[in-house]
């Protein structure tokens, strides 16, 4: 069944129907917001009120214009702009999480199978500007087209790429030290091949 | 659309970006991709499960489903009354969604459509329960809150209060669009004027909003009308009332407005034979008179002889001539209401004055009068009066004396009996003899000298009464000059058409030549 029939069915009270339509868009939504938000506790919420306005409103969602993951990610998007907002800041950088970037770079052996490559990993996208950040996120982890992207951000793909570009070049700049890794993982990934 | 499909499987996907990589991604960026796919994300936590199906299943549960309207083809389903919501505007260039007090999108400056979005938090805070209706009622569906359009506005806020609230916010727009307009004013107009087009549509396209507002113009079109239309009648009336004017001319101002008399009430006479004569109770006078000496021409016209309630001593003749200085003056009268027949002071022989005959005649009846009849009186009855009828005065059938009868048609002096001052007639009494008085052997022996002031009535009869002395002189003087007084012959005066009495003030000079 399609998104639309779930969504229909659940409308109607189908508690099998939500159930499905949830489990299908759960983790990714789960894991945008968090990747936005960089906390479990407030992906969960945002995961929970993208499905909530689902309920509540279903026929702000038309099929027509883009596809339900598409706006799943746009709402989970927009709730985590508000949660910003509230906030009155962007995501702070912490200088001890600064400090232990640039202890990292100069220690890249020492940590190469650490936990602590997703963290960083993690600060270095974080320090990322917002736009560039959700695009950045939205292509290499959730594997969005451009048209998608551009769809979900409210930008057209032109500016989407020129996000991304900056975003990409930010992050091998500050990444610098761990591309040697990166492709020490991709030779071992082909071996195991 | 391809890109939407949420079951496209990663190999495929992977290929579409692969292709769209080789267009802009360096050479490296593998090797960066791979780095970030080292970023692990936690397990769903299990409790974000419970919580979506918690408020799925209190959704289904709190509405019935056959009561949900449908939209776009899926049922609605009611807020939760446990949480909170927070109505949010939906930009419509970023789609991105702002809290309800931005009137301008901040990042672009678009004006944010009402379309609001409701985004709950789930937070235990109170809200007012959702009202919903029966499902037998075919209306029934859940009652959205702002859906009507109400134009009662409740706002314990006063106006100085509001009216700064609304600039502050107003300046808060300004200054969040300012950047837009200045970056691309032609495209922020266009926006703009389509997002109040469209505020403008839905706000016209709720319910009853049209009619009243349809209702509320047909109704200040009439008022105003209304008033036009008074307006021109008052004008165009005073203009018809300033053309009337105009077609006055002007003769002259008056300088000296004349007090109004009122009117005499009249003097009492024959009303229709309803009343008149000298009572004072209302009766109808009666009897008549006639006579005549037998001539062969019809009795001529004439004036009535006065009247008097003694029988008269001569009876009157067409043809007789005054007599000058008579040594008894005797009057000619017919026995009647003196109140009916006053003196007539015209200077014309007496006769019958309904007869058209001029040549002087006494008529053709008999007695001595005038007329075909037979007496001394006038007419043709019989008797010593007036008209038909017989006895005396007049009115017919036998004579009796009438009273209060109402006035005549020209109105009258009022009481006539009374004497009137000269200005208080319309024609005052005139002189036609004045006899000299004597003098006296005792005045002439003494020398007096002087004048004999009297003061006297002139009566509508036609006699001198109530003389008076002023001043006088001794010696027979005074006497003498009543006496010559009471010789003097005048015509009465005449008021309202009537001889009335007047008084008059007399000198006599007594002087020795």
């Amino acid at each position: 069944m399609t998104d639309e029939e779930l969504l229909t069915d659940a409308g109607c009270g189908d508690e099998a129907a939500f159930l499905e339509l949830y489990e299908r868009h759960r983790d990714a939504v789960f894991r945008f917001a968090y990747r936005l938000l960089g906390t479990v506790e407030l992906a969960e919420d945002v995961a929970h009120d993208c499905f909530l306005s689902l309920i509540q409103h279903p026929s702000r969602f038309d099929a027509t214009r883009a596809s339900l993951r598409t706006y799943l990610f746009a709402a989970a998007r927009n709730l985590a702009m508000k949660h910003f907002r509230n906030a009155r800041r962007a995501p702070e950088v912490d200088e001890s999480l600064a400090e232990s970037l640039i202890a990292i770079t100069q220690q890249p052996l020492a940590s190469l199978l650490d936990k602590e490559v997703s963290s960083t990993v993690q600060r270095a996208v974080e320090q990322l500007p917002q736009f560039q950040r959700e695009a950045l996120i939205l292509f290499e982890f959730e594997e969005c087209s451009l048209a998608e992207i551009s769809r979900i951000v409210g930008a057209d793909i032109g500016t989407v790429k020129a996000r991304l570009y900056r975003a990409r070049q930010a992050l091998r700049k500050s990444l610098a030290g761990y591309v040697a890794v990166g492709q020490e993982v991709m030779i071992l990934e082909e071996a195991i091949r | 659309m391809k890109d939407d499909d949420p079951n496209r499987s990663n190999g495929n996907n992977h290929s579409a970006r692969e292709a769209m990589n080789d267009h802009f991604i360096p050479i490296g960026d593998r090797q960066l991709g791979t780095l970030l796919a080292l970023w692990t994300v936690p397990e769903v936590p299990g409790s974000l499960d419970q919580r979506v199906l918690a408020a799925f299943r209190q959704k289904v549960s709190e509405v019935p489903i056959l009561n949900a309207p449908v939209i776009n083809g899926l049922p609605g389903l009611t807020l939760l009354p446990t949480q909170e919501v927070n109505t949010m505007k939906e930009c419509s260039t970023c789609l991105e969604t702002f809290e309800s007090k931005f009137l301008f999108c901040p990042i672009d400056g678009t004006l944010l459509s009402d379309n609001s979005i409701e985004q709950t938090a789930s937070r235990d805070t109170y809200r007012d329960p959702v009202v919903t209706f029966s499902a037998n009622d075919e209306s029934s569906f859940p009652f959205i809150a702002g859906d009507a359009y109400h134009l009662t506005i409740i706002e314990e806020k006063g106006l100085v209060s509001r009216l700064l609230t609304e600039l502050s916010e107003a300046a808060q727009q300004s200054r969040l669009t300012w950047p837009e307009f200045k970056r691309d004013p032609i495209g922020f107009t266009r926006r703009s004027s389509g997002a109040y087009s469209a505020m403008a549509w839905r706000f016209f396209s709720s319910p009853n909003v049209a009619i009243a507002c349809l209702a509320a113009i047909l109704l200040m079109m009439t008022a105003v009308i209304g008033l036009v239309w008074l307006d021109r009648s008052r004008t165009q009336s005073l203009a018809m009332r300033d053309k009337q004017r105009e077609d006055l001319v002007l003769e002259g101002m008056i300088t000296d407005i004349p007090d109004q008399t009122k009117p005499d009430t009249g003097a009492p006479g024959l009303n229709k034979g309803n009343g008149g004569g000298s009572k004072p109770e209302k009766e109808k006078p009666g009897g008549g008179g006639g006579g005549g000496r037998k001539e062969e021409s019809d009795a001529s016209t004439g004036k009535v002889p006065p009247g008097s309630l003694t029988p008269p001593l001569l009876a009157p003749d067409p043809k007789t001539p005054p007599i000058k200085n008579p040594a008894l003056p005797t009057q000619v009268t017919i026995q009647a209401d003196p109140m009916l027949f006053p003196t007539d002071p015209r200077l014309i022989p007496y006769g019958d004055p309904k007869s058209k005959a001029t040549e002087l005649s006494s008529g053709k009846g008999s007695g001595g009068g005038i007329g075909t009849g037979d007496g001394v009186g006038v007419g043709s009855g019989d008797g010593r009066g007036y008209g038909p009828g017989n006895d005396f005065n007049t009115g017919g059938d036998h004579g009796k004396i009438g009273g209060g009868g109402a006035g005549g048609p020209d109105g009258g002096g009022g009481d006539p009996n009374r004497v009137f001052k000269p200005d208080e007639v319309t024609q005052k009494a005139r002189i036609l003899s004045k006899p000299s008085p004597e003098y006296t052997e005792a005045a002439r022996k003494n020398q007096v000298t002087g004048t004999v002031t009297l003061q006297m009535v002139f009566s509508s009869s036609g006699s001198v009464t109530s003389i008076r002395t002023i001043s006088g002189l001794p010696h027979g003087l005074t006497e003498k000059a009543i006496a010559a007084a009471q010789r003097i012959k005048f015509a009465p005066a005449i008021k309202d058409g009537r001889p009335v009495s007047q008084y008059i003030r007399v000198e006599y000079n007594f002087n020795i030549y």
